[in-house]
């Protein structure tokens, strides 16, 4: 048995198109059905011939990052829920990481908290004050906190992974691609879905536990799988990399229940200390009314 | 619907017509901004489903995509245009979200006629999912 040793240099210039377990099995039934699917990965060679044929404006150029079945992209968004995937990248991102779960864990993310905040405050409000509002009347909704949920998730779900293997990039640490890196800040903030969900529970305390479990998960998910990557690094101040990236972790976690989890109009339980920055109506008069019934 | 006979009026009337209808009832100062997203939010949700149904290996054409996509808003049109004249959530709603059934469901019939793989359908449903719910919550809470 001969290895044949590899330069770290060349490993690192390798993309996707490196050298990788292929599944072929899948590929023979697709290759089947589908002779003609242009740029279809049908084999390595057609694969890497496609990749490099094709410039980066066409949709072939993009088609292996969207190579998963539906379980594949499923298993990965709840193994993130699981505390125990330290090597989510070796063993749930194999044979290579994919853009789709990604994108639209951060979409559905965006969708879910605009539309279960709004929900949440349409809901407050008609608890608190039953007689004014009517099934008539119209949800309130503000288009703006749609626009501040975009910024927000796709600059941390995208940005910051890019950014972050930029900087590695050039301190020449990190043998994993961008894609890797933009697949586990996406798949990472799944936990949020279903948080945004209950969240809707108009009860300050229960929120902040659930914005806090979220917090917990997503940063311990994030921590358990970037932090190997740093440490393979020569110079050990690049492991403090991974104290900013806990910190900017908790920063966002503090934006999302202040912005979109902290509609209250009647207290329940404790005050809430953090008020909501969007004005909600007088609580003064909804708070004796509450502690009269 | 011949693979190479797509035009985009048909798609282009129907947006102006869920956004003149959503606008409509809008209150003056946001009617804007709600004729806005409603073209934006149609016209960039089409070409999305469509590339992402092209990168999971469906073999659509992409002016085909945006043309059925674009036809598959008109049940959203009649319900929008039932909600303009009623104003109790208790009709709004499922009438929404029948009309949100029917686009999907007209949708995914063109999906499956892409040949794209029985386990990546659910993968290539799920964005039609979202845009179209989208467009029905904006019919619900206007």
């Amino acid at each position: 048995m001969a290895y044949v040793s590899i330069e770290s240099d060349d490993r690192m210039e390798e993309g996707p198109e490196g050298l990788q377990f292929q599944s072929f099995l899948g590929t023979d039934a697709r290759a089947a059905s589908n002779p003609t699917a242009a740029g279809g990965s049908s084999g390595f060679e057609t694969e890497g011939a496609a990749r490099k044929s094709s410039g980066f404006w066409t949709v072939e150029y993009y088609q292996p990052y969207f190579d998963v079945d539906t379980k594949t992209v499923l298993r990965r968004c709840y193994s993130t829920l699981i505390p125990t995937s330290r090597n989510y990248l070796s063993t749930h991102l194999t044979p290579a990481a994919d853009l789709y779960g990604p994108f639209w864990t951060l979409t559905t993310l965006i969708f879910s908290l605009f539309v279960f905040s709004s929900l949440a405050s349409s809901i407050t409000a008609y608890l608190s004050d039953p007689a004014a509002s009517s099934p008539t009347d119209p949800i309130e909704y503000d288009f703006s906190l749609l626009s501040i949920a975009v910024g927000i998730v796709y600059a941390y779900g995208l940005g910051v992974p890019v950014l972050l293997w930029l900087g590695l990039r050039y301190l020449g640490v990190g043998e994993w691609s961008v894609i890797e890196a933009v697949a586990v800040w996406g798949y990472g903030q799944f936990v949020w879905i279903p948080v945004a969900v209950l969240c809707v529970i108009p009860v300050p305390l229960v929120r902040w536990i659930l914005c806090g479990i979220a917090f917990l998960i997503s940063g311990f998910f994030l921590v358990a799988n970037v932090y190997p990557i740093l440490a393979a690094a020569e110079a050990k101040g690049v492991r403090l990399i991974i104290v900013i990236l806990v910190l900017i972790h908790a920063g966002i976690a503090l934006c999302f229940k202040v912005l979109f989890f902290s509609y209250y109009v009647k207290q329940i339980g404790i005050k809430d200390p953090i008020d909501a920055p969007i004005p909600a109506e007088p609580i003064a008069s909804l708070a004796t009314r509450f502690f009269d019934m | 619907m011949d693979e190479r006979d797509w035009d985009l009026w048909g798609p282009l009337v129907l947006c102006l017509m869920l956004g003149i209808l959503l606008s409509v009832n809008a209150p003056p100062s946001q009617s804007l901004a709600v004729f806005t997203s409603v073209v934006v939010i149609i016209s960039l949700g089409s070409l999305v489903v469509t590339v992402q149904a092209k990168l999971l290996g469906g073999r659509v054409s992409f002016f085909q995509g945006l043309c059925v996509l674009g036809y598959c808003v008109a049940p959203l049109n009649i319900a929008a245009l039932v909600s303009t004249f009623v104003h109790l959530i208790y009709v709004r709603a499922p009438i929404a979200i029948a009309a949100w059934a029917w686009c999907v469901w007209a949708s995914v019939n063109f999906l499956d006629g892409t040949k794209i793989e029985q386990q990546r359908i659910l993968l290539a449903v799920y964005p039609l999912l979202l845009f179209y719910f989208t467009l029905a919550w904006m019919i619900i809470v206007q």
